[in-house]
């Protein structure tokens, strides 16, 4: 049976795997109009500029979007579903997708706040996770 | 370019012959994902691929896109299944749709989740075949045999962003690419008798209803229910079955029909004095967005 997909660390993207290792989030920041940025690249998409730092976020945010995926697409996930994917809005701005875990599927909801957890996949990589997070 | 491919050729056909630079051209497609297996599995990216999370596959993408919907507007399973019961009817007057036999509302909603919102009988068809037309001067289509269809307006619009983009789940270049179209026509969506939406998914038909102007944002839902985009209803959408239930051709064939509904050869699927079309197309994780008017000859 396949593995499940597994980041490609690479130069541009090491600093944010190597944060999440040590259970951080850390993402691209914009030197020039100060804006967060996620997915990962090398220049801003709204102002171009190539200059930017990696900062930590709060690690909080809210779910745009989810879905709960009862096809086998990946047969990796073939003991997973029904399992759910979920569009994060974190509270600096980015989209991220992840999965909501400690919570079913059935009491995920639009805009419900989450915050993230890490969760150990290999040596390498620790995949940034969420939770509910009660009292917002 | 994905299911935005057809009315991209149409619109660099049209170009080519009004500039000079050609007197006919041929746009073909041709798809075997059925015989070939082809699941649209799939899971986007950039950089990484979003499976990493276990997101695959094309019917996700839309599936978040009918979540949020709901979320906001109110949008319901129901609706969605009334675009699938409009396409499914359409189909059953169309001798050369995959899936003729009539569905119901119930139907859909017995149907097996896919991914949750979206059910299967939410799903376009998975087929084989082929589509070609073709774009020649109207002077020329008149000389012609058969009833020649003018290309009134085309436009496209596409994004390069996906989830670095806030508004890409609401694909806003769809707005952009029908505006663009309807612009070059000199209409407006009141002028349309028909349309053929891209139905890769039944929360696309609702998005598109909103982004090509027939009624306001948040309001496709409500506007496909009560029969309105069914035959005899005040816009008749999908009249051939659609992606949904005549046959995946990833959106060839809504031009295809368009081109039939305003040369009137439709038969017990042809809508009376049809004479403006609009026809969209969609793809490449929802990022490329195109949209024609054609107009009877």
């Amino acid at each position: 049976m396949a593995d499940k997909p597994l980041p490609t660390i690479t130069d541009e993207n090491r600093p944010f795997w190597e944060a999440t290792r040590h259970g951080e989030l850390r993402l691209q920041r914009c030197r020039q109009c100060d804006r967060y940025r996620y997915p990962i690249a090398a220049s801003c998409p709204r102002c171009l500029s190539l200059d930017a730092e990696w900062a930590a976020v709060s690690g909080r945010g809210r779910v745009f979007s989810y879905v709960v995926f009862h096809q086998v697409y990946h047969q990796a996930f073939k003991d997973d579903v029904p399992y759910n994917v979920v569009l994060v809005r974190l509270d600096e701005g980015p989209f991220m997708f992840s999965n909501v875990v400690g919570v079913g599927n059935e009491q995920l909801r639009c805009d419900m706040p989450v915050t993230v957890v890490f969760e150990r996949v290999t040596d390498e990589v620790t995949l940034p996770r969420f939770r509910p997070e009660d009292n917002r | 370019m994905g299911g935005a491919t057809g009315l991209v050729l149409l619109q660099l056909a049209s170009f080519a012959v009004a500039s000079g630079a050609a007197n006919a051209v041929a746009c073909v497609f041709g798809d075997a994902a059925r015989t070939g297996g082809s699941r649209f599995s799939a899971a986007a990216g950039w950089g990484d691929s979003w499976g990493i999370w276990g997101m695959f596959s094309a019917a996700a993408n839309s599936a978040l896109t009918a979540r949020r919907h709901m979320h906001e507007f109110g949008t319901t399973s129901l609706q969605l299944a009334e675009v699938a019961v409009a396409c499914r009817r359409h189909a059953s007057l169309n001798e050369a749709a995959s899936m003729r036999e009539p569905i119901t509302v119930e139907d859909h909603q017995a149907s097996r989740m896919v991914v949750d919102p979206l059910r299967l009988l939410d799903c376009c068809l998975i087929s084989d075949g082929g589509v070609a037309f073709i774009v020649t001067s109207l002077e020329r289509a008149r000389a012609l045999r058969r009833r020649p269809v003018a290309v009134l307006g085309v436009g496209q619009a596409n994004s390069p962003e996906t989830i670095g983009n806030p508004a890409w789940w609401y694909v806003p270049h769809q707005e952009t690419a029908a505006q663009a179209a309807y612009r070059m026509a000199g209409v407006a969506p009141r002028d349309i008798h028909v349309a053929q939406l891209y139905d890769n998914f039944t929360i696309s038909v609702i998005v598109w209803l909103e982004h090509a102007g027939f009624c306001k944002r948040g309001e496709g839902g409500a506007f496909v229910e009560g029969g309105r985009i069914r035959l005899g209803g005040a816009l008749p959408v999908n009249t051939a079955g659609g992606n949904l239930s005549e046959s995946y051709m990833q959106g060839w064939l809504h031009i295809v029909e368009g081109v039939r509904q305003l040369r009137g050869e439709c038969g017990a699927r042809q809508v009376p004095g049809a004479e403006l079309c609009l026809v969209t197309g969609r793809g490449m994780t929802l990022n490329c967005a195109a949209a024609a008017v054609l107009a009877r000859g």
